[in-house]
Formats: C-alpha cells, structure tokens, sequence
C-alpha cells in the first residue's frame, strides 16, 4: 500500500523541477535553453552582460576559445537576436564589436533564475 | 538525478559569474609596458646609484627617481592606450576606472610620506614607503585587473618590508632591481598570457 502511495504521489521530483524552472512548458524557454546550454554561448553573453561592448578578440582571450569556435557560437547567438554584431574596418584591418540586446539580457536573467530555481527545488 | 541537477545548475552559476569576473577586468594592463617600466627603473637606479657619494648627492637621487617615475608612468599609459586600441576598446571604462581609484590614494599617501621622510632627514625609509605604498595600490587595484597585477602588488609588499634592513648604500640599485625586475617579468608574463 505504502508503495502504490508514493507511485501516485504528484511529486516526482523530475517534473517537478521541470515545472519549475519552465523548461518543458514553455517553447520559448526551451529554445533560449538549449542555446545557453552551451558554455561559450553562455560565456558570451555572461561577459557582454557585464561589459557591454567586447572585441572579437578580447572574447576570444576571455573564454580562451579559437577564431573558428568563437564564430560559430556567436553567429547562433546573433542569429536569435541575443547579440549584436558591429563589423567595421580600420584601415584594411577588419574589426568586429559584440554587443548584448535586450532579448538576450532578459534571457540570461531568466536562465540565471531558472538556475537559482533548480537549486533552491532540489535542495529543499 | 536532483542532486545532478543541482550540481549542474550550480556549475553554470559559477560559470557565469567566473565569465563575468573575467570580464570585468582591465585588459588594458599592458605586458609590454610593464617590461618598458622595469627597463625605465633599472637605468634610472644605475644613474641614481653612480651619485652615491656624500648627502648632497640625495636631492638630485630623488630627482632622479620622480624623473623616472613620471617617464614610466606615461610609458605605461600609452601601453594601455595601444593595447586597448588593439582590443578595439575605450582606454577609459568602469574597470579602469575603478583600478586607478584603488591605486590613486595610495599613490598619494606614499607622495605625501616622502615630503614627510625628507623633511624629518629620514631619508633611509623613502625606498620602503615608495615599494609599500606602490605595492598597496597595485594589490588593491590587482582585483579590477588580469591576476599576475595582484601577485606583482604582492611582491611589492615583501620587497618594501625587506628594505628596512638593507644598507642605505645598497638602496637605489635594491630600488632599481624591486621596480625593474618585478615589472620585467610580470610584464613578461602579461604579455605572454593575455597579449600586448
């Protein structure tokens, strides 16, 4: 009996902190989710957060990535429209800016506390 | 799989304000600067050090020293101009601004010590006060900026205790070797590590 209690109990803790932290419900979510799952995506827009205009290269130094690696991941980033991208010339020196947008502040805000709440649902 | 979840979770947040952290800092500390400040400190204590004969000597060594601080103070910031035009950022932003609040006052209480030092014929303490007040300052303003400037600030601090019991004879080439030599190879290391 005991048993057939705690099959039918709604919290399974899985679903519980996917409700939480709005993974599954919500597509938007989901999508921002599996582009932040990444740790250069997320190295990225963490360091644009906080400085709002970085070079090419110093993101490049930051999160010790290649020319390549870098490329990719910030074109998905810009391609959601979590990221600004400013490519000039100085001289015949290409030069690119990154710059964070408002969707994508919101989206780490909303990544940070979905974090928050996974540890706060799981340590309880 | 919570407790997965939760050490994943809480990765993520370290990683995220690892990657804050890390781009809060000056970048704009320039290896190649530092290399020239130390080269500009060791020929200034050989010239310095070559006047060491009698007392009257003393107010053209420290001319010598204040001379030599100003050319690599202006080598330092042109340093930093240029690298963080090759970063293809502003010279002057938050994290700058902050590393020279922090090192500033510090900077100051080690100028006003030294008027306070000559006057009182306590000439001996100048080296000490100069490396600690320097080594305050950069230790301070290490935490707005890439980690070899801390340990550097760090260095300055054990070098100006040590100087208490050295000659005073020995003093300006101690001076030359402490500001040259540390600015040398953290500059090195600057360099090497995060560019320019």
């Amino acid at each position: 009996m005991p048993a057939k209690r705690a099959t039918k109990s709604p919290s399974n803790p899985e679903r519980s902190l996917k409700a939480i932290s709005g993974f599954v419900s919500d597509k938007t979510a989901d999508e921002f989710h599996r582009l932040l799952n990444d740790r250069v995506r997320l190295g990225i827009l963490s360091s644009l957060a906080v400085s709002p205009r970085l070079s090419f290269t110093e993101l490049k130094t930051l999160l010790g990535a290649t020319d390549g690696n870098l490329s990719v991941h910030a074109r998905k980033l810009e391609s959601a429209g979590y990221i600004g991208c400013e490519k000039t010339f100085e001289g015949r020196i290409p030069r690119t800016q990154f710059t964070i947008t408002g969707k994508g502040r919101k989206s780490l805000n909303r990544y940070l506390k979905h974090m928050e709440a996974l540890i706060k649902a799981t340590s309880s | 799989m919570p407790v997965e979840l939760q050490r994943e979770a809480q990765g993520n947040l370290r990683y995220i304000r690892q990657a804050m952290e890390r781009a809060e800092q000056v970048s704009a500390v320039s290896g190649l600067g530092g290399i020239g400040m130390g080269g500009t400190a060791i020929a200034g204590a050989i010239y310095a050090a070559t006047l060491w004969h009698n007392e009257d000597d003393l107010r053209r060594q420290l001319l010598i020293w204040l001379v030599t601080a100003i050319f690599a103070i202006t080598i330092g910031l042109v340093a930093a101009y240029f690298k963080s035009r090759s970063l293809e950022r502003t010279l002057i932003n938050d994290p700058a601004r902050r590393f020279v609040l922090c090192l500033a006052p510090n900077l100051l209480a080690g100028a006003l010590l030294t008027g306070v030092l000559w006057n009182t014929q306590e000439h001996v303490l100048i080296p000490t006060i100069w490396m600690l007040s320097y080594g305050c300052g950069v230790l301070s303003a290490g935490t707005y900026a890439v980690r070899p400037v801390v340990l550097m600030g760090g260095c300055f601090v054990v070098a100006g205790v040590l100087a208490v019991v050295l000659e005073p004879g020995s003093l300006n080439l101690y001076l030359g070797a402490v500001f040259g030599g540390l600015h040398i190879i953290f500059g090195w290391w600057v360099f090497r590590s995060y560019g320019g």
